[in-house]
């Protein structure tokens, strides 16, 4: 088709410039490896002088920059609710009924029992492994974000080893919903607590304790947690409308 | 080879692009948009990293004693990359929605029954 | 230097990868493993923060929405 020749022709063309301002600005970047800047050294400074925390980017995200922080957090949110918002149930499709192993027409595999036998092992320590990634994320490499994803992912094997109505007993949407949407209000809470007590909105306020403790670095830890609940529930939160979408879902609307 | 880095991430860019706008499905589509995505990733760390510098995490050191690579724009890209698997998951909550009424998953067919 | 070398150039070429890859069902697969790739070059770049989120979100988390996603678009006549 001559339509779609031309199209790519133009797309051709239109990637050679962009791909050629890309290059020369690109190019005209600092040399790789060689910053030109002195923020690192003041961070580093202001983190183990001032705020006694190690792991820097927890620092930068919680403590300097908590406010792009929150942000991000209200992105993920708005995302998650966007989903439900979009995947609910419209006027004229079926009431959720009974979660049906089969829908006609389509074939399910049979349970692997490879995935049955080892998902009560590893679904625990996956979940472990993840609240200690969440709680150690101002001394060691992880945080909330990283921790809410390990968490999210790990709850998930269990629908792929025992199917729907498991994961649907495990995981009450309700409440998944609830706590992410109380947890993203406690990171708001948490700073308004901050500005109530004379310091700026999200400044940390918490003693700051010795580095490489649990609870050391004020409020970072605090938020992490905070930002680690919310991302790992909405993940669940996420997965729950996804998975509730496969039941019986099809055969109310124009079908 | 020290413009490799930067060229690498004009290259997935570009790239990435280009599977977006010549795909014929919207599921590949998302996906191509999670490598441009991606691509800013490899940018953004490529822009922080110093010769010589370790990962910024401080254990047992002084300051001023060992150079880091720049934190800040990881504390961007990590953030990043979660909010991005979101903002993926609402776009494929879209397309399901699509694929109810339409039928199709071709971003052409799509354009063309409106015409 | 010759590892961060290696590793830029073996996410160009998982980038062609995957979007060279048309069908959803396999370019899953072939996104997971450049999520990897990513994450090798993240650590080498001395980033483990951003590696970790990549691993997770790239590897886990995007395709088993994706997948999820897909297990619901079968139809008899098939997505196309």
């Amino acid at each position: 088709m001559s339509a779609t020749r031309l199209r790519t022709g133009v797309l051709l063309i239109g990637l050679v410039a962009l791909g050629l301002t890309l290059g020369w600005s690109l190019l005209n970047l600092h040399e790789y490896g060689d910053i030109r800047g002195s923020y690192e050294t003041q961070i580093e400074a202001a983190a183990l002088r001032e705020r006694r925390v190690a792991n820097l980017d927890a620092f930068v995200n919680f403590d300097y920059r908590a406010l792009d922080t929150l942000g991000e957090e209200f992105i993920f949110l708005t995302a998650i609710v966007g989903l439900s918002l979009v995947l609910r149930r419209l006027p004229g499709e079926v009431e959720e009924g009974q979660p049906l192993p089969m829908i006609p027409g389509r074939s399910a595999p049979a349970p692997d029992e490879l995935t049955q036998w080892i998902t009560p092992a590893f679904v625990p320590a996956l979940v472990v492994l993840g609240v200690y990634v969440l709680i150690h994320g101002h001394l060691t490499p992880g945080g909330g974000f990283q921790a809410g994803a390990i968490i999210g992912s790990a709850l998930a094997m269990i629908y792929v080893a025992f199917g729907y109505s498991a994961f649907r007993h495990t995981i009450n949407q309700e409440k998944t919903e609830a706590v992410e949407a109380v947890a993203a209000a406690g990171y708001i809470a948490m700073g308004l607590v901050a500005l109530a007590s004379g310091a700026a909105f999200l400044a940390n306020i918490l003693p700051l304790g010795k580095t490489g403790e649990l609870y050391s670095a004020g409020t970072i830890w605090l938020l992490n947690d905070l930002t680690g609940a919310e991302v790992s529930f909405g993940f669940l939160t996420m997965l729950a409308e996804f998975l509730r979408e496969t039941q019986d879902r099809g055969r109310g609307d124009d079908g | 080879m020290d413009e490799l880095p930067y060229l690498t991430a004009g290259w997935v860019f570009l790239v990435g692009l280009y599977g977006m706008a010549t795909s014929r499905n919207l599921v590949h589509q998302v996906m191509c948009l999670s490598v441009v995505q991606s691509a800013t990733y490899v940018l953004l760390l490529s822009s922080g990293y110093r010769q010589g510098g370790l990962a910024p995490i401080l254990i047992d050191a002084k300051p001023g004693s060992t150079t880091f690579v720049d934190p800040v724009v990881q504390a961007l890209a990590l953030t990043d990359i979660v909010v991005g698997a979101a903002v993926t998951a609402l776009l494929l909550a879209i397309i399901v929605r699509v694929w109810r009424v339409k039928h199709t998953l071709d971003p052409d067919a799509l354009t063309r029954e409106e015409s | 230097m010759a590892l961060q070398t290696g590793s830029y150039i073996l996410v160009a070429i998982g980038a062609l990868l995957v979007v060279l890859t048309r069908r959803p069902e396999r370019q899953v697969v072939v996104y997971s493993l450049y999520g990897l790739l990513l994450t090798l070059l993240f650590l080498v770049i001395r980033a483990p923060d951003v590696a970790l989120s990549e691993l997770t979100v790239g590897s886990v988390a995007i395709p088993l929405t994706i997948l999820v996603t897909l297990s619901k678009m079968r139809d008899p006549e098939g997505p196309e």
